[in-house]
């Protein structure tokens, strides 16, 4: 996971700074990247969505570097939620809307496909092998005598 | 019979079990509130990304060319041009040692943030001053998703107006009002009614020059021209000085400071 994090923030971050340096994007489908670019679903109230997706790409890849717990995988998968969530919703525009597929923004939408199938895997077998960051309650075999419950007496 | 020590040793064994029973419930639960808290934060940013996206990217109907709106557009490009030098497509004082080349889809959302932002500062500053030109060039990137049979009619329109010094009344005017892209509302009662806000303009003459097929061999040239250099994107902006020509800018710059900077570099 914290590999395709890595290529998603590469992407990300091609996208972006090609964004503020008024670059063309590498693109074999002709002219599709930059009619994508150039529409109106390329900003978000302004923000460019690659630089929304490099800061969720960051997060993304902070919550995978934490200690593994099952908070820092919850982390991980309500990040990569929002990501599959919002670019699903920007490919439906691409096919829908634009009529155009830039294949930079969908290979993100990929890999943000995978990243939230795999933090799902993740999370729900986060009891196996995970414990959470403060247990309930300690192992009862440690536990000192005077924590432990009084014996009852009679029949159990 | 089990001994004493059989029945303790089976009454805690039963009670560790509903330790762990009530441990794992507990662990169950807080987990089940976290998910559901997580995923339902989720879910909301995504519909309020979703709700911005939708609305955020431009009207979804350009205003009627009688509406309030369309007025208060009309008043703000007659103060921003007024005064300036026009011929055709170009703004500004042919002495300009500078020249900034656009081209530009009028239907293209991200010209019209151009339009409305760093270019009505170059506008109001250096093209007033007289140190800048911009010349305006047809390049259909937008149209070819909104209506594309409509993109060379525009932009004759526009030039229709510029055989009146009037052509970026009509250009600005296009970008104040500018509709959703993905809805086919550039229509000739369109073009006709923005060339009815213009102040000045002789309406029967543009309908007239409209049939001209010089201004629309002129779109032509521009769209080979930018063809010709690579250009595919709009706006794609060229700005030409003295002392060279500056790396064309694809796409809204992200400042004024960006334009000038270029300008600058050139002069």
């Amino acid at each position: 996971m914290q590999v395709l994090a890595v290529i998603g923030l590469a992407v990300a971050t091609y996208l972006t700074v090609i964004h503020y340096a008024g670059l063309k994007p590498a693109c074999t489908a002709g002219q599709a990247c930059i009619k994508v670019q150039t529409s109106q679903w390329s900003k978000l109230d302004g923000v460019p969505v690659a630089l929304l997706g490099l800061i969720g790409y960051i997060g993304i890849l902070g919550s995978l570097l934490m200690p593994d717990r099952e908070e820092s995988r919850l982390a991980t998968l309500g990040l990569t939620l929002v990501g599959f969530g919002f670019s699903a919703y920007l490919t439906y525009r691409e096919l829908f809307s634009i009529h155009a597929i830039c294949e930079w923004c969908a290979s993100s939408a990929v890999i943000l496909t995978i990243l939230f199938v795999c933090a799902c895997w993740r999370y729900v077998t986060v009891s196996d092998d995970v414990a959470p960051a403060a247990p309930a309650t300690p192992p009862t075999r440690n536990r000192p005598a005077a924590s432990r419950p009084p014996a009852r007496s009679g029949r159990a | 019979m089990a001994s004493r020590k059989e029945q303790k040793e089976a009454a805690r064994q039963r009670r560790l079990a509903e330790e762990k029973a009530r441990a794992e419930k507990a662990r169950r639960d807080r987990r089940l509130r976290m998910t559901g808290g997580v995923v339902l934060g989720a879910v909301i940013v995504v519909v309020a990304a979703i709700a911005i996206s939708s609305k955020g990217g431009g009207n979804a109907t350009a205003p009627k060319p009688t509406s309030t709106a369309a007025k208060q557009s009309a008043a703000t490009v007659s103060k921003l041009l007024a005064g300036i030098p026009q011929d055709g497509t170009t703004l500004g004082s042919p002495s300009a040692k500078v020249t900034v080349t656009e081209y530009g889809d009028l239907v293209c959302p991200i010209c019209k943030d151009f339009a409305l932002g760093s270019e009505n500062q170059l506008i109001a500053n250096d093209v007033r001053s007289g140190k800048v030109k911009i010349v305006y060039r047809a390049l259909e990137t937008a149209s070819q998703t909104a209506n594309n049979s409509m993109f060379v009619p525009s932009q004759v329109a526009a030039r229709a107006a510029g055989e009146q010094k009037l052509g970026w009344n009509y250009i600005e005017l296009f970008y104040h009002e500018q509709g959703d892209e993905t809805t086919s509302y550039v229509s000739n009662s369109y073009l006709n009614g923005l060339a009815g806000q213009i102040p000045g303009l002789s309406y029967s003459q543009w309908t007239s020059d409209r049939q001209s097929s010089t201004l629309a061999s002129q779109v032509s040239a521009d769209e080979t021209a930018a063809q010709a250099a690579g250009y595919n994107s709009t706006p794609t902006i060229v700005i030409t000085g003295p002392k060279s020509q500056a790396q064309p800018i694809v796409g809204d710059p992200t400042s004024y400071a960006q334009l000038e900077s270029a300008i600058k570099s050139v002069s």
